[in-house]
């Protein structure tokens, strides 16, 4: 690695861990740690302001994560979970459980929940998966077929939701829109080891994706299964999603804003892309919970301001040229 | 030469030789058909004293082979009766579009499996091979490589050089290919030759230490296209540089004159068959060429160098 590189890696090393470091002053600053009432303070930085900050970092480091793995194994620079349509996929069937879980089995939902995200991930990125061998080298393709299914997954939860209670609709809200507040230490202890491992695992095939850039013959050639190393990729990336979507719903952009962002400053090595995907993604999500803690502005839809970000950098790729159809 | 002699190919397509159960009886060197692998070969591989005598010629067992095929076919687009490679062999592969010669790479480096027949790399059947010990021993080049990512040509080659080395690009390579004018590009944005002399080097860069060391497999898939007349003779100079050092390269080719001056052997293939192999001269015959690429050519010899020239190329009346 180059000096200029060496720095780079740095100064975006030292920014993350600032902002984290913001984050944990910031929450503890903002409630007043040191205010005589502490008692009452302190139960809601215990159970609510410490697993919204840490469900902020663990969603954030796994779409990040996904995102950047997914674009190097589709070879499709626009990959991102939400916009090819797996949060989408995991939404559904939340959505799906929420609604259809019997009365008696609805202990257990903190534990189907994750499944059933992972396993409506594993189904909409195997569809995308099949789509993208198909169409490859065709980005538009791909990310017109991920629209489609996120298109239909929102039609058939907006359906479900119909038909059932009004109570429901702001849980529609929470499937479509994301929302870091109905977390619990409950749903941490769940996911958190979930989205570890997961993440772990993709910057374990770091070395081998690299190796992808130059397409999938001459991937083999260097030695890498490259069928045996998408499948487990795309496994491990819908069990990262899917836990992100049963603990905050769906929320945009995330996957495609901070690779993107780091690609410009560290370069394609995904040695360091995917641990400094993880690093800012998680950074992110919890400035944006920090942000919307200290603003007071409860229940802020994330993918609201997930997509403010998102879109213009979108918009911008696009017209730079950046990724081609 | 103004009679024009273009049949319509024609394939007879019920005889394919798709075949569909595997067999293993060319396996351990039993060689059943060993009258035949000679049948279509004009000549035997370069002259090596140890493969004049035909009781040997397709002994898998001699130690100087490395590459070696066995009535090996592969769907109904490759069907070779016995054809080796050996160490420090420069060989070029010609032939019509369609012919088999990419194919024919590929089983060679492992990355198609045959459906029948042995593949052999340095005395070892091509099955027992990891994908991860073949990457050290063996390249490929193959056509059409695609990048949607913008990594620079730098960035791009460090993900395949093999770990220590001291410069990125060992100075023999870069007086052949000239790259380090365009190393701080974006892969995407070079012009096709540029993009091709880029590939060729990250083909070579993967298994580098073990072409210094001449105990390198290199198979180049059409490495001259979109190269300028130059850089075509630069490769070709690189290719038997690193033949000479002791490392066996295969490389396909559509210039008939460029191969058949540059190679130790010279193999000729039609739909999927091997036509001719062997030195140069003895492939590159007039019969040869006009029977397999359905062109006119012009044939003489000067001490060491064939001039070929098409005469009489496809009329469009």
């Amino acid at each position: 690695m180059t000096g200029t590189k060496r720095t780079a890696v740095t100064l975006v090393v030292i920014a993350v861990l600032l902002s984290l470091v913001i984050g944990v002053v910031g929450i503890v600053g903002v409630t007043g740690l040191s205010d005589t009432a502490a008692e009452l303070k302190q139960h809601i930085i215990v159970q609510l302001q410490i697993p919204l900050i840490l469900t902020a970092c663990l969603v954030g480091a796994a779409l990040s994560t996904s995102g950047a793995t997914l674009q190097v194994v589709l070879r499709n620079p626009l990959a991102d979970p939400g916009i090819i349509g797996i949060t989408s996929g995991a939404s559904l069937v939340a959505a799906l459980l929420l609604l259809l879980t019997p009365q008696w089995a609805s202990a257990y939902l903190h534990y189907l929940l994750p499944l059933g995200c992972f396993i409506g991930a594993l189904f909409s990125t195997f569809i995308i998966y099949r789509l993208a061998r198909k169409l490859l080298g065709s980005s538009t393709a791909v990310i017109l077929a991920g629209i489609a299914i996120s298109t239909l997954s929102g039609a058939v939860i907006a359906w479900l939701y119909m038909f059932s209670d009004a109570n429901a609709l702001r849980n529609l809200t929470f499937w479509l829109m994301g929302s870091l507040y109905q977390t619990n230490w409950l749903i941490l202890s769940v996911g958190g080891p979930l989205i570890a491992v997961a993440v772990a695992l993709q910057l374990y095939f770091a070395g081998d994706l690299n190796k992808l850039y130059a397409g999938e013959l001459a991937a083999k050639s260097s030695g890498v299964d490259v069928e045996k190393l998408t499948e487990r990729a795309l496994i491990v990336c819908a069990i990262a999603v899917g836990t992100a979507v049963s603990m905050a719903g769906s929320i945009a952009f995330v996957g495609l804003l901070v690779p993107h962002i780091l690609r410009l400053i560290i370069g394609h090595n995904n040695r360091y892309l995917l641990p400094l995907s993880a690093l800012s993604g998680a950074s992110l999500l919890m400035l944006v919970a920090l942000s919307s803690e200290m603003t007071r502005a409860i229940t802020l839809p994330v993918s609201m301001v997930t997509a403010t970000l998102g879109g213009p950098l979108l918009i911008w790729a696009l017209a730079k040229g950046q990724i081609k159809g | 030469m103004t009679k024009h002699n273009f049949r319509t190919q024609q394939r007879p397509v019920s005889t394919s030789d798709v075949k569909i159960n595997t067999s293993d009886h060319a396996a351990l060197g039993v060689n059943t058909k060993q009258n035949t692998s000679s049948k279509n070969g004009v000549g035997e591989s370069p002259s090596e004293a140890d493969s004049n005598s035909p009781a040997n010629s397709h002994n898998l067992a001699d130690s100087r082979t490395v590459l070696s095929l066995q009535n090996v076919k592969v769907a109904s687009r490759l069907s070779v009766e016995g054809l080796r490679a050996k160490k420090g062999e420069c060989v070029h592969i010609i032939g019509p579009n369609g012919a088999g010669k990419s194919t024919l790479l590929l089983t060679l480096a492992g990355l198609i499996d045959a459906d029948e027949g042995t593949v052999m790399l340095l005395g070892k059947p091509m099955n027992d091979w990891s994908l991860a010990t073949l990457a050290s021993v063996r390249t490929l080049l193959a056509q059409q490589s695609e990048s949607g990512f913008h990594l620079s040509v730098k960035e791009y080659l460090s993900f395949y050089a093999t770990a220590q080395q001291d410069e990125l690009i060992p100075p023999v390579l870069e007086k052949a290919l000239e790259i380090s004018g365009f190393l701080n590009q974006i892969v995407t944005q070079l012009s096709g030759g540029e993009r091709q002399r880029v590939e060729i080097c990250r083909s070579l860069l993967q298994i580098w230490p073990q072409l210094e060391r001449g105990e390198g497999v290199v198979l180049l898939d059409e490495p001259l296209q979109g190269l300028d007349i130059r850089h075509q003779y630069a490769l070709a100079s690189l290719v038997k540089f690193l033949c000479d050092k002791g490392n066996t390269l295969l490389m396909t080719s559509h210039d008939i004159a460029l191969s058949a001056n540059y190679c130790d052997s010279l193999w000729l293939m039609q739909k999927g068959r091997m036509v001719a192999f062997g030195k140069p001269q003895e492939v590159a015959t007039q019969t040869n060429l006009e029977s397999v690429f359905e062109c006119h050519f012009a044939i003489s010899k000067h001490d060491n160098f064939l001039e070929i020239q098409v005469c009489a190329p496809i009329s469009l009346e």
